[in-house]
């Protein structure tokens, strides 16, 4: 067979070795296509061919992230890869990252194009846009299996294209999920022309398509309020990366997908200038939380609050986090996981501070 | 869980769904103002403290702005 060198990787479950029983099988490979794979290499005739498949199980993929990735690459370079597609994921959010991890991996380290497809809402899309990756393309399907023929021929559709040696137009045009990357061209009007034009579009209710979609975030349910807040227990939280002086637990400020967070006792403190602090905010000056961490753990006016009786008592520990450029999906999962100990620990209140 | 939100990003607390947000004063300095003395420094927390404690006894419908005394809303 003729045509570029394809390796395409998938779970355990598409590639044919298990299913949730074998979620926990380590990196393995096989030639040629397997599962979706074969009618993914129908759709790819002589132009491509898919010389090798590796997976690997969606819980021992997370658990074993780094160990996974340098053998996927291994495999790849022992196949003489030219290109590698991954998936398709559909919903599947353990899958969905796996392959996003994948791309990012291949792309960066190997230079490769990389193809995949993940449903609209699978959160493994925020890595996608947050990597930003040139060469990766992830192709909107829908929410399960039954999507999978058109998954495949958008995902062929995109290989084809790029084992002709063609570019990759925007977004909207070739029908990828956008990365977020802003690529200049010519526009016939000028800016100011086109923001009146859609301004007039606009007054007289005719359609327009914004240059710029803001992202709307989903809504959050108002929590009912404390009635009795002299007997309440309130916790304090910050996302300014307040952490013990020498980091001890490795927290980092900057780009990251997987987010830590941790309690920090301040039970014998009645300030937090009774202990030494760091503060990793890697986009402001640091310097005054430092010096007065209160600043962002309000704990001394807590402290004087609750011998005023105002509540009952400060949680034992604050709830710490680097929230700077973190992505929204792994804020929201700290957040929600943050919540549950906060209701199992008896937390009623909660104030959080963010900069 | 009912959760009074400090920060001086207001416009983005709403447009991010938090429903009790309460204004901060500066992003390096949410709680407080270090060019303020020490005793203005410490009264401006308990102001801002004092707005969170009131939020999280407040019933609110979606977004919302407490503004504590003190804080300026630019």
């Amino acid at each position: 067979m003729t045509g570029i060198r394809v390796m395409h990787y998938m779970n355990q479950f598409f590639a044919g070795i298990g299913a949730e029983e074998k979620a926990d099988a380590p990196v393995g490979s096989y030639e040629g296509p397997g599962g979706p794979g074969k009618r993914l290499q129908d759709l790819l005739k002589d132009s491509a061919e898919i010389v090798v498949t590796a997976y690997c199980g969606d819980d021992y993929f997370p658990n074993h992230q780094d160990e996974v990735l340098e053998k996927i690459l291994k495999i790849a370079k022992d196949h003489n890869v030219e290109m590698v597609v991954a998936g398709p994921a559909f919903a599947s959010g353990r899958h969905g990252f796996a392959c996003i991890e994948v791309c990012h991996s291949v792309s960066t380290s190997l230079d490769l194009d990389c193809v995949t497809g993940v449903s609209v809402d699978n959160p493994a899309l925020a890595g996608y846009k947050q990597y930003k990756d040139r060469r990766v393309f992830a192709f909107p399907t829908r929410g399960d299996v039954s999507g999978m023929e058109d998954a495949l021929s958008s995902m062929a559709r995109c290989v084809l294209k790029l084992a002709a040696g063609s570019e990759m137009g925007p977004a909207s045009e070739e029908g990828y999920i956008p990365r977020g990357i802003r690529v200049s061209t010519m526009a016939e009007k000028s800016g100011a022309e086109r923001a009146i034009d859609m301004l007039l579009n606009k007054v007289a209710g005719r359609s327009l398509t914004t240059e710029i979609p803001i992202e709307r975030l989903e809504k959050v349910p108002v929590a009912p309020r404390i009635i009795n807040l002299q007997d309440a227990q309130i916790a304090l939280a910050c996302t300014a990366g307040v952490v013990p002086q020498g980091n001890p637990d490795g927290f980092t400020s900057g780009f990251g997908k997987i987010r830590k967070w941790k309690k920090y006792p301040i039970d014998r403190l009645k300030s937090m200038q009774d202990a030494t602090w760091e503060v990793l905010q890697g986009g402001m000056f640091c310097g005054f939380m430092t010096e007065n961490p209160n600043y962002g753990v309000p704990l001394d006016m807590c402290r004087e609050m609750e011998k005023e009786g105002v509540f009952a008592r400060v949680y034992p520990s604050f709830y710490s986090t680097s929230g700077n450029v973190a992505a929204v999906s792994a804020m929201q999962a700290a957040g929600r996981e943050m919540v549950l100990d906060m209701k199992a620990e008896g937390v009623e209140g909660v104030i959080l501070v963010s900069t | 869980m009912p959760v009074g939100f400090i920060t001086s990003m207001t416009v983005m607390a709403k447009n991010t769904g938090a429903n009790r947000i309460i204004a901060g004063v500066k992003i390096p300095h949410p709680c407080g103002d270090p060019g303020l003395s020490p005793e203005a420094d410490h009264a401006l927390r308990r102001e801002i403290v004092k707005t969170a404690l009131e939020a999280l006894g407040t019933d609110v419908s979606g977004p919302t702005v407490f503004n504590p005394p003190g804080v300026s809303v630019s």
